[in-house]
């Protein structure tokens, strides 16, 4: 029996680093998943750059199409090898890849894009959806965040889980199969949550990432009403706004009815007076 | 001589039967029909926008000399069905009370939407509350009535009863949140950080589920895993199964908030404790608890993760009742209302305090 008691503890520990093994995967999976808004500026970059590029190489062929006519067209002199236009489009091309490249610097290009104020006629589309990409932004750094703080939860419970195991084997009641252990698991992870959710920096990061959230909501919500607009559909600003009128709209008639209500019983001596004098 | 099992054999029968039991449970599932809810009989009596006054019909089997002469009206809360309180025959308060031979009606509140996202605090306590009093106090022809306010239904009632004291005989709470701020109250610490005015200004109306998703995170192994994998072994009964189905519907059945409602609740109740403070008023008046003056009879459960007891008790200090009394149920926010010892306790205590106070 007492063998069994140890394999007991031998394979608890073995799934207990087989789930350490797990959580460090996920650690990782979601640093990478971090990082992954930085690859997607970065990727806008490069397309930004291609695009300026090809830009510019159209406009130079255009220069040295120019510049050939010219110089074929009768009555022109000899030709030079200065060509104007082709030296200006390369000194164009030059600079366009070097502040790119500077740009790219880290958060370089991301705060050339975020900061730069829009402008023309769509400006205050690309304004709300750069401030509906700002929102996405922090939300997901905050869940980020929060996930990092359940994995420290989880982690913690399984050093707990480890120690009881360990505490109960050398008692007369070691984890009997994989029902009680399932079971332990469950206590130790409700024990370090319950003092990691009463912390203050939980609590402030929860409520960060809900406010993150809800930042987030309204602004997909404003975007969608501008293109409802377009089409002359309601909007839920526009209920709202219906709705508290007839709230209020509500109130004055009640108001109006207990007036009423009180009048007609303090007339109602007099009437009566007056009915009887009759 | 039996060879003892290795813990390998054992986890390998034990994988087995519990696949057993999934598979099992699977059929089992498969064939439960519709989940009943509700035992009593009841008339709705009164309406009002998506508000209804039920009135449950008094037992013929209870004597005239047996029943207690002054109504009751249980007001609910705006989390979650008010038919907690009459689930099933065997796990009904209110099927409790009318065989204690009250004179029992309840409030449902019913599915507020976005027509009604700007009903405040107000137009629960100084609208609907006291149509529904005022009703009850007509139909019975009993001037003054018995109120009993559930969890966060016993906060609206304890803000009524501060305001209209003369129109209550005695006045019970259930799980009644009163002081907000106590170090147990996790729900109180999480909504810190949070803005209130914005979560109402984008969501409108607060969703269930979402409420609902931050009650399972209060304890989150449990309610999410541990209760299912426990389903497994009554799952066979098909008596227990009906009951674990019939709460699980309950659980999940959440009404949306009205949104100021809950911005005003968040902010006044919770994030300012007004209530407790006395610093609360609505429509211009001040909501004082030393104004509740009738008999006070506070139920709360000792185990309770929602409305910790340290949150009900503050009301026997607060309140301005000479006759205060009070009642620790053993066990947590929902057993109160289903657990065996309660269909025994509860009902029971509470008509024996009212009776002593129905002269």
């Amino acid at each position: 029996m007492e063998d069994s008691v140890e394999n007991h503890a031998s394979w608890a520990q073995q799934w207990i680093e087989q789930q350490r093994a797990l959580l460090e995967l996920a650690a990782q999976t979601g640093s990478s998943k971090a990082e992954g808004g930085f690859e997607q500026v970065n990727e806008l970059r490069r397309q930004w750059s291609e695009l300026g590029k090809t830009y510019l190489d159209g406009l130079m062929q255009m220069a040295q199409s120019a510049n050939s006519a010219a110089a074929d067209a009768p009555g022109a002199g000899p030709r030079s090898s200065a060509q104007p236009g082709v030296e200006v489009f390369e000194a164009w091309k030059a600079a366009w890849s070097n502040s790119l490249v500077q740009a790219a610097a880290p958060g370089g290009w991301s705060e050339l894009l975020t900061s730069t104020p829009p402008l023309g006629l769509f400006r205050e589309q690309i304004e709300a959806w750069r401030a509906v990409a700002a929102a996405r932004g922090d939300v997901e750094r905050l869940e980020q965040e929060l996930a990092a703080v359940l994995r420290r939860v989880q982690s913690d419970a399984l050093t707990l889980l480890a120690e009881q195991v360990k505490a109960r084997a050398a008692t007369a009641q070691p984890v009997q199969g994989f029902r009680d252990f399932y079971n332990l698991w469950v206590e130790c992870s409700e024990q370090v949550f319950s003092i990691v959710a009463h912390s203050s920096a939980y609590c402030h990061l929860q409520g960060e990432l809900g406010n993150a959230s809800m930042r987030l909501r309204a602004r997909v919500q404003k975007v969608i009403e501008q293109g409802l607009r377009q089409f002359d559909l309601p909007t839920r600003s526009e209920i709202n706004s219906l709705h508290q009128q007839v709230r209020l709209l509500k109130q004055r008639l009640a108001v109006l009815e207990g007036e009423s209500t009180a009048r007609t019983i303090e007339t109602a001596p007099a009437r009566k007076a007056r009915k009887r004098s009759r | 001589m039996k060879t003892p099992e290795s813990a390998v054999e054992q986890l390998s029968r034990e994988m087995g039967e519990f696949n057993q039991r999934v598979l099992k449970g699977l059929t089992a599932l498969a064939q439960t029909g519709d989940i009943r809810i509700g035992s009593a009989e009841k008339d709705a009596v009164y309406s009002e926008d998506k508000l209804v006054l039920y009135r449950y019909r008094p037992l013929a089997e209870v004597p005239e000399k047996q029943r207690i002469r002054t109504p009751l009206v249980i007001c609910y809360a705006l989390v979650n069905r008010p038919y907690m309180m009459d689930l099933q025959p065997d796990r009904s308060l209110i099927r409790g009370l009318l065989q204690r031979g009250l004179d029992v009606y309840l409030i449902d509140w019913g599915y507020p939407d976005g027509a009604d996202r700007f009903l405040g605090i107000d137009d629960y306590v100084l609208g609907y509350l006291p149509h529904c009093l005022d009703h009850v106090a007509r139909a019975s022809g009993s001037p003054q009535v018995n109120l009993l306010g559930v969890c966060q239904g016993g906060t609206l009632s304890l803000c009524y009863a501060a305001l209209f004291p003369e129109r209550l005989r005695n006045l019970i709470t259930m799980v009644t949140p009163v002081d907000f701020r106590t170090p147990e109250n996790l729900l109180t610490k999480w909504t810190e950080n949070v803005d209130v005015d914005a979560l109402a200004a984008t969501t409108g109306n607060m969703p269930g589920e979402l409420l609902n998703a931050l009650f399972l995170r209060l304890m989150p192994f449990r309610l999410t895993s541990q209760k299912y994998v426990d389903l497994l072994d009554h799952i066979d009964d098909p008596k227990a199964l009906e009951n674990f189905l019939r709460m699980e519907k309950w659980i999940f059945d959440s009404p949306d908030q009205p949104g100021e409602m809950f911005r005003q609740f968040m902010t006044w109740m919770v994030k300012e404790n007004r209530l407790a403070a006395g610093t609360l008023e609505l429509a211009g008046k001040r909501v004082e608890l030393r104004n509740v003056t009738m008999p006070v009879f506070n139920i709360y459960a000792t185990q309770d993760h929602l409305v910790p007891p340290s949150a009900s008790m503050p009301l026997e200090r607060l309140a301005g009742s000479s006759d205060y009394s009070s009642y620790a149920f053993p066990g947590g926010h929902i057993g109160i209302y289903v657990s065996g010892s309660a269909q025994r306790e509860v009902p029971t205590r509470i008509a024996q305090w009212l009776r002593k106070r129905d002269a």
